[in-house]
C-alpha cells in the first residue's frame, strides 16, 4: 500500500511537471508576428497572471497576432524557456514580473533580431525592455486624499514587503501627506505577505488602535483585511490593484488602480508598429496605465477645492510638469 | 502606555484564537496516537463553508454549525485512512492540505465567481460582560470579547479536566501510548480513535469559523494562509498541553502584534524574522526535546489487534 | 474444581494450522506449563482463551459456560487475565491508573485516585508486591512492572491467570521470588498457566506440563511423571543434545578491553577490563539493558570511546572503523536481526554480500559475479543447513532460525579472530538454538575469541568457560563457569549487589 501511494505521488509530481511547463503551442511561421508570455504562476489565478493573459488576448483581438502561454514557471526555468520560444522564431517574448528581467537581458543578445520584455523588471538591453508601472504616481494622489480627509491628523500606509515596487508606492504616499500637510504623523508598516488576509487586518487595527483614521494599502488579497478593518472601525480607507469601492461603499474614498492588459498590449503594438526598442519604460498616469477610480458616495463629502487640487494635480503628473520622486528603499 | 498593552493583548488574543482552537484538537488527535498535519485543511474547509452558508442564509449559528461539520469530515477522512486504511498518516495530512486548498478555492469560485464584488457575510459581535468588563485591560481584552473567545476559554478548561482528570484522559493517553494495553483493558482502540479525530475536526472547524465568521467576515483563497502550521507549532510548544497551547500562541500572537506596532511606532523590524520566529523556536524546542521525547509511543502507528 | 475446558480447538492463518484439534483442561490451585518451541501454537491457544483471537473450530468451556470471546474485555468478564511477553503497560501513567484502565469506577468519569491506591496497595501487600500504586511505571524495574501486571489481574478478580514467558526479562533471583507469587497465587485457587520454552523452569514449578508441537498437543501429564529427556522428546521430536565437554582455550589472549568506556545514546559501559582467550567463550550475563549493547556495540566499533583502548591479537585497533575492524575479522552477530543484520526483502544471496570488503571475493574484476556468489550460496546453505526454497528466495519467508543461520554463515564462515555474538539465540527454537551453538564451538575450537552475551543463564552455563556480569553499564566479576559456580552470587551480582563481595 505503502508502495502504491509512492508511486502514485511520483506519477502525479511528474506528470504536473509536465503540463506545468509544457508550452500550449499555436504558432505557424507564415508572417505574422508571434507573442509568447511567460507566467510565474497559473493563468487562471484571478489576479496579477489572469490580467496578463487578459492584455495578451486583447491583443491578439485587435492584431490577429499568433500567441502561446506558459504557465508555472519556474525561476530556474525561465531562461530556459526565453531561449526555447526565441529559437522558435517568436517575434517578442514576455515576461510577467520581477524575476523575469536579468534572464530576458541575457537572452536576448544570441537572439539580436527579435525583442524581450519583462515587466516590473529593472534590466534592459538592445532588444530588451522593462515595462515598469509607475503606481507611485496613484500613491501620491492616494496620499494626498489622505491628508486631506484625515481629522486625528494621523494616517497609515500598509505594504506587503519590502520589495521596490511596493516600497516606492509608501514612499510616494508619505511624500504627498508630508507635501499637503507636514504636521500629520504617517504611519506605515510591511506585513511580509501578500495573501495572509488576518495579518493585513491586524496591522490596520494597529495603526486604528494608535489613532490613526485614513488607511491605504499596498498588499493585494491581504489588503482586503485593512478595507474590513476600517469598516468596522468605521474610519476610512484607500483602494489598490482595482476599484475596491464596492467591499465598502462607505468606507473607500477612492483607490488606486492599474491597466496592466494596457501594459501588454503596448509593448506588442511597439513590436507590430517596429517601434520597440531597448530601455526601461515607466508607464504611469501619462499612458493611462495607472488611474484613479472615482469617488463614489465620497464625490460629495470632499470639497470642491480638493477635487480640483487633485485633478490639477493629475494633469500635472500627465503633462509630466511634476515627477512623482521613485524611492524604492524603506525610509523613516 | 495600557491603551498599547491593551491593544498588543488584545491583538494576541485574535491571533491565538484559531491557534488555540486547531491546537487543542490537534493535541488531543496526538494524544491518541494519530498526528494530522492536514490542520489547515480543516480550518480552511471550516472557514469555507461557515462563510458559504452563512452567506447564503444569513445566519451565524447555521454557518458555525455547517463549519463544524466540514472540519469533522476532513478530520474522520484522515482518521479513517489511517486508522482503517494504516496509510502513512503524514503523508494525507499533507495530500489533505493541497486538496482543501483546491477544493475551497474552486467551489469559492463556482459559488461568487470572478467579479471584483467582495462576498461578504455577517461576524458575531462583541459580548461585554457587565461588570467584569470594568477591569483595567483585562476587562477590555478579555470580558468584552465576541462569542468565539468565550468559547475558547470554556474549551481551554473542559479539554484540560477531560485530559488530566478523567478516566476518559487517561483511555486516550493509554491508547496513544500502548494501544495494546488499552485494548486489553478493554478500552476500544478504533472508537477511541474516531472520537478524538472528531473532537479534532469539531475544534479544527470552529477555528475555521472564527476566521471568517468573526475576525473577517468574508471569505479568500487560502484564507488561513498556513495557520495550521502554525497550529502545530503551538501544538509542539504548549506540549500537548491545554494552557500550553493557549500560552504557546498567546506568545506568538504578542511576537507578532508587538513586530507590528513597533514597526508602525518607525523602529524597523525585518518582519520575515517575525515570520519565522514561531517555527525556529519549534525547532528549538524539538532539538532539546530530543533526548525526552514526551512524543505518545504510538504516534502515527496504526493499531492492528491480530498482527502476527 | 475444572475452570477452563477446551476441546479440539483449531485456529489457521493464512491457511496455516496454528493450533489444530487441540484439548485442555485447567483446573483451579493448578500451575499448569504449556511448553512448546517457538511457533508450536502456545501462544495462540492462550491468545484464543483470552479473546484475542477467535478460535475457527471447537469448543471452550468455562465453568460449564460455552463462551466464545470476542475481545479480552469478554474473557475478564469470565475471570480470565493475561500477561504478556510484552507487557502491555503505559509507561507513562501510574501503577494505580495502569490497573485501573478502562474501569467505571465510582465517581466516573472524574480521577477520585485515593481509594483505589489503598486498595491496590493492600493488594500488593498481600502478595508481598513492594509496588507503590502512585508511582510511574517507566520508573519501575522490569520485575516491577511484571508484578504490576500481575496485580492487574488480581484487581480485575482474575481467577485464570496466563503467563507469557514471564521469566525472560527476570535474574535468577527475581525468578525465584516470582515463583514464590505463582505458588501463593495457586493456593488461592487461582489457575495459573505458564507459557515457556524453558525445560528447567517447568520442572522446578509447574504441577503438570501440556506440550504443543507443530499446533498439536504433543503430551499433558503431571510433573512428577516426566523429566528433561522426556519432556523435550514431546518438544522438539528427540532428546537434547549431550552437554559437551567445555573447550580448554589456548593461553594466548584474543581480545583486550583496557579501561574502556562508551560514549551514546541508551545505556554505556564504563571501564570495562577483560581478557579473552582465544578459543575461549566468556559469558556476559546481566539483565536486559545494562549495557550489553554498549558493549558489543564497542568492540564491533559502532558505538564511539570515552577512553580506553581495546586490542585484538596484541594489535590496538582503538581507532579503526567498523569496516577496517571487520577486516581485522571480527564477526559481530546482533540480536536484532531484522534491523541489524538482515534486508528481509532481499534474496539469500543479496544478503550475503552485506559484509564490506569481506565480500570482494564475489567480484571479479570489479563486477559482481553471479556465478560465484551463487555457488558460494549454495554451498554456504548445505553447510549451515539453510532450510530455504532457493538461494534466490527473499529471506522474509524464512523462519527466524534459518535467518540467524544465515548471518552465522556470513559473519563467521571466514577466517574469525573475534566472534561477537549477541543474544544469538533470542526468538529461535531448540532446534536452531543448537546449530547456532555448535557453530560458535567449532569456531571456538579453530581459535576465535568469543563473547557471549545473553540473558538466558542456561545458555551461558552451556557455552562458557568464564562468565562476566555486569549491572548499570559496570563490570560486576568474573567467575568460572564449572560444578563450583554459585548461580545465586551471579544473581545478586546481576542485580547489581556484587561489588561488595568482589
Amino acid at each position: 500500500m505503502k508502495k502504491f501511494i509512492t508511486i502514485v505521488l511520483a506519477i502525479m509530481l511528474t506528470l504536473s511537471g509536465v503540463f506545468a511547463s509544457g508550452a500550449q503551442e499555436s504558432a505557424a511561421d507564415d508572417g505574422t508576428v508571434k507573442v509568447a508570455l511567460l507566467l510565474s504562476g497559473p493563468a487562471n489565478d484571478q489576479g496579477w497572471n489572469a490580467i496578463a493573459v487578459a492584455g495578451l488576448q486583447a491583443a491578439q483581438e485587435k492584431y490577429g497576432i499568433e500567441t502561446s502561454i506558459m504557465e508555472n514557471l519556474g525561476i530556474t526555468d525561465t531562461e530556459a524557456a526565453y531561449r526555447d520560444y526565441a529559437s522558435q522564431g517568436y517575434d517578442l517574448v514576455i515576461g510577467h514580473g520581477f524575476q523575469f528581467g536579468a534572464p530576458a537581458a541575457k537572452v536576448s543578445a544570441d537572439f539580436p533580431n527579435q525583442y524581450f520584455m519583462a515587466t516590473e523588471s529593472a534590466s534592459q538591453t538592445e532588444n530588451m525592455a522593462s515595462y515598469v508601472t509607475s503606481c507611485n504616481e496613484g500613491a501620491y494622489i492616494m496620499g494626498m486624499l489622505a491628508a486631506y480627509m484625515t481629522k486625528s491628523n494621523i494616517v497609515g500606509v500598509e505594504g506587503a514587503m519590502v520589495q521596490p515596487s511596493i516600497t516606492k508606492e509608501l514612499e510616494a504616499f508619505k511624500l504627498a501627506v508630508k507635501e499637503v500637510n507636514p504636521d500629520i504623523k504617517v504611519l506605515s508598516v510591511y506585513i511580509n505577505s501578500y495573501t495572509d488576509v488576518t495579518k493585513g487586518k491586524e496591522a490596520a487595527i494597529s495603526m486604528i488602535d494608535q489613532g490613526a483614521d485614513v488607511l491605504y494599502h499596498v498588499a493585494n488579497q491581504a489588503g482586503t483585511g485593512l478595507i474590513k478593518a476600517c469598516e468596522e472601525a468605521d474610519i476610512l480607507a484607500l483602494g489598490n490593484s482595482y476599484d475596491q469601492n464596492s467591499i465598502s461603499p462607505n468606507h473607500v474614498i477612492s483607490s488606486t488602480s492599474y491597466d496592466i492588459p494596457n501594459v501588454i498590449v503596448k509593448a506588442i503594438e511597439n513590436v507590430i508598429n517596429g517601434t520597440f526598442s531597448g530601455g526601461i519604460y515607466n508607464l504611469g498616469m501619462a499612458d493611462d496605465i495607472v488611474q484613479i477610480a472615482p469617488y463614489h458616495s465620497f464625490d460629495s463629502v470632499l470639497s470642491q477645492e480638493v477635487k480640483d487640487i487633485i485633478s490639477e494635480r493629475i494633469s500635472q503628473i500627465k503633462d509630466g510638469s511634476f515627477v512623482v520622486p521613485t524611492i524604492e528603499t524603506p525610509t523613516n | 502606555m495600557i491603551a498599547l498593552i491593551t491593544s498588543i493583548i488584545a491583538a494576541a488574543i485574535r491571533i491565538a484564537t484559531p491557534l488555540t482552537f486547531a491546537g487543542i484538537g490537534e493535541a488531543i488527535n496526538e494524544k491518541s496516537g494519530v498526528i494530522n498535519i492536514g490542520l489547515d485543511s480543516i480550518m480552511l474547509s471550516g472557514a469555507f463553508v461557515s462563510f458559504y452558508v452563512c452567506n447564503k442564509t444569513d445566519n451565524i449559528l447555521l454557518g458555525v454549525f455547517a463549519g463544524l461539520i466540514s472540519g469533522i469530515i476532513i478530520s474522520l477522512f484522515h482518521g479513517y485512512l489511517a486508522i482503517k486504511g494504516k496509510a502513512n498518516q503524514t503523508i494525507i495530512g499533507l495530500a489533505l492540505n493541497f486538496f482543501a486548498l483546491g477544493l475551497t478555492s474552486f467551489l469559492f469560485l463556482v459559488g461568487f465567481g470572478t467579479s471584483t464584488e467582495l462576498p461578504t457575510c455577517r461576524i458575531v459581535s462583541n459580548i461585554s460582560i457587565p461588570l467584569l468588563n470594568k477591569i483595567p485591560i483585562l476587562g477590555e481584552v478579555v470580558f468584552s470579547q465576541n462569542i468565539f473567545v468565550y468559547l475558547l476559554f470554556l474549551t481551554i478548561i473542559l479539554s484540560y479536566i477531560i485530559m488530566y482528570k478523567t478516566s476518559w484522559g487517561i483511555s486516550l493517553i493509554s491508547v496513544g501510548e500502548n494501544p495494546k494495553a488499552a485494548d486489553t483493558a478493554g478500552i476500544d482502540v478504533k472508537k477511541t480513535r474516531y472520537l478524538a479525530c472528531i473532537i479534532n475536526g469539531l475544534l479544527g472547524g470552529l477555528a475555521g469559523s472564527y476566521l471568517t465568521l468573526a475576525q473577517l467576515g468574508f471569505f479568500m483563497e487560502n484564507i488561513t494562509n498556513g495557520k495550521g502550521y502554525m497550529a502545530l507549532v503551538a501544538v509542539i510548544l504548549g506540549k500537548r498541553n491545554p494552557l500550553g497551547i493557549f500560552l504557546a500562541a498567546l506568545v506568538i500572537g504578542v511576537a507578532d502584534a508587538t513586530q507590528i506596532r513597533l514597526q508602525t511606532a518607525g523602529i524597523p523590524l525585518p518582519s520575515e524574522i517575525f515570520t519565522m520566529l514561531p517555527y525556529f523556536v519549534a525547532m528549538i524546542v524539538l532539538l532539546f526535546s530530543i533526548k525526552n521525547n514526551k512524543d505518545p509511543l504510538a504516534l502515527g502507528t496504526p493499531y492492528e489487534r491480530n498482527a502476527r | 474444581m475444572n475452570l477452563v475446558s477446551m476441546k479440539g480447538i483449531s485456529k489457521s492463518f493464512f491457511g496455516v494450522y496454528a493450533n489444530k484439534d487441540v484439548d485442555l483442561e485447567i483446573n483451579s490451585g493448578e500451575i499448569v506449563a504449556l511448553l512448546g518451541e517457538n511457533g508450536a501454537g502456545k501462544t495462540t491457544l492462550m491468545n484464543i482463551l483470552y479473546g484475542i483471537y477467535q478460535k475457527d473450530d471447537g469448543i471452550l468451556k468455562i465453568k460449564d459456560d460455552d463462551v466464545c470471546f470476542k475481545s479480552p474485555k469478554d474473557a475478564l468478564k469470565y475471570n480470565i487475565g493475561m500477561v504478556h511477553q510484552h507487557f502491555t503497560l503505559v509507561p507513562s501513567l501510574t501503577v494505580e491508573q495502569n490497573i485501573t484502565l478502562g474501569e467505571n469506577f465510582k465517581g466516573y468519569p472524574f480521577l477520585k485516585t485515593k481509594d483505589r491506591e489503598a486498595e491496590i496497595a493492600k493488594l500488593s501487600k498481600e502478595f508481598n508486591f513492594a509496588i507503590n500504586p502512585s508511582e510511574l511505571v517507566k520508573d519501575l524495574s522490569i520485575g516491577q512492572q511484571q508484578r504490576v501486571e500481575i496485580l492487574k489481574l488480581l484487581y480485575r478478580k482474575a481467577q485464570i491467570l496466563i503467563l507469557d514467558e514471564p521469566t525472560a526479562v527476570l535474574t535468577p533471583q527475581e525468578t525465584e521470588s516470582f515463583f514464590e507469587v505463582l505458588k501463593k497465587l495457586a493456593k488461592q485457587n487461582c489457575a495459573i498457566i505458564l507459557i515457556t520454552h524453558r525445560i528447567s523452569e517447568v520442572l522446578k514449578i509447574a504441577d503438570r506440563v501440556v506440550v504443543l508441537r507443530d499446533g498439536v498437543k504433543e503430551l499433558d501429564d503431571k510433573t512428577k511423571n516426566l523429566n528433561k529427556n522426556t519432556l523435550s522428546k514431546a518438544m522438539i521430536g528427540r532428546e537434547l543434545k549431550k552437554q559437551q565437554i567445555k573447550y580448554v582455550p589456548r593461553k594466548e589472549v584474543g581480545l583486550s578491553l583496557k579501561n574502556l568506556s562508551s560514549i551514546g545514546i541508551g545505556r554505556n559501559i564504563s571501564y570495562f577490563n577483560f581478557d579473552v582467550l582465544k578459543g575461549e567463550i566468556l559469558g556476559v550475563a546481566g539483565v536486559d539493558g545494562n549495557g550489553q549493547k554498549a558493549l558489543a556495540e564497542s568492540i564491533v566499533g559502532i558505538r564511539k570511546y570515552s577512553n580506553g583502548k581495546i586490542f585484538i591479537d596484541g594489535e590496538d585497533i582503538t581507532n579503526l572503523s567498523t569496516a577496517k575492524r571487520k577486516e581485522s575479522k571480527i564477526a559481530y552477530i546482533s540480536d536484532d536481526r531484522h534491523h541489524d543484520g538482515l534486508l528481509l526483502n532481499y534474496s539469500v544471496e543479496e544478503n550475503l554480500l552485506l559484509k564490506g570488503d569481506a565480500s570482494k571475493k564475489y567480484y571479479k574484476k570489479g563486477v559482481l559475479s553471479k556465478n560465484i556468489l551463487s555457488q558460494d550460496a549454495t554451498s554456504k546453505i548445505d553447510e549451515y543447513k539453510i532450510k530455504t526454497y532457493s538461494s534466490k528466495t527473499p529471506i522474509r519467508l524464512l523462519s527466524g532460525g534459518n535467518q540467524q543461520k544465515l548471518i552465522l554463515a556470513r559473519e563467521i564462515s571466514e577466517e574469525t579472530s573475534v566472534v561477537v555474538a549477541f543474544q544469538p539465540t533470542r526468538g529461535l527454537d531448540v532446534g536452531a538454538s543448537e546449530s547456532v551453538h555448535d557453530k560458535l564451538y567449532q569456531k571456538q575450537k579453530e581459535g576465535a575469541s568469543i563473547v557471549l552475551i545473553s540473558t538466558d543463564m542456561d545458555e551461558l552455563r552451556k557455552m562458557s568457560n568464564r562468565i562476566l556480569v555486569i549491572h548499570d553499564g559496570m563490570i560486576m566479576g568474573i567467575v568460572d563457569n564449572d560444578q563450583n559456580l554459585d548461580i545465586t552470587k551471579v544473581g545478586l551480582m546481576m542485580a547489581g549487589s556484587g561489588v561488595k563481595n568482589g
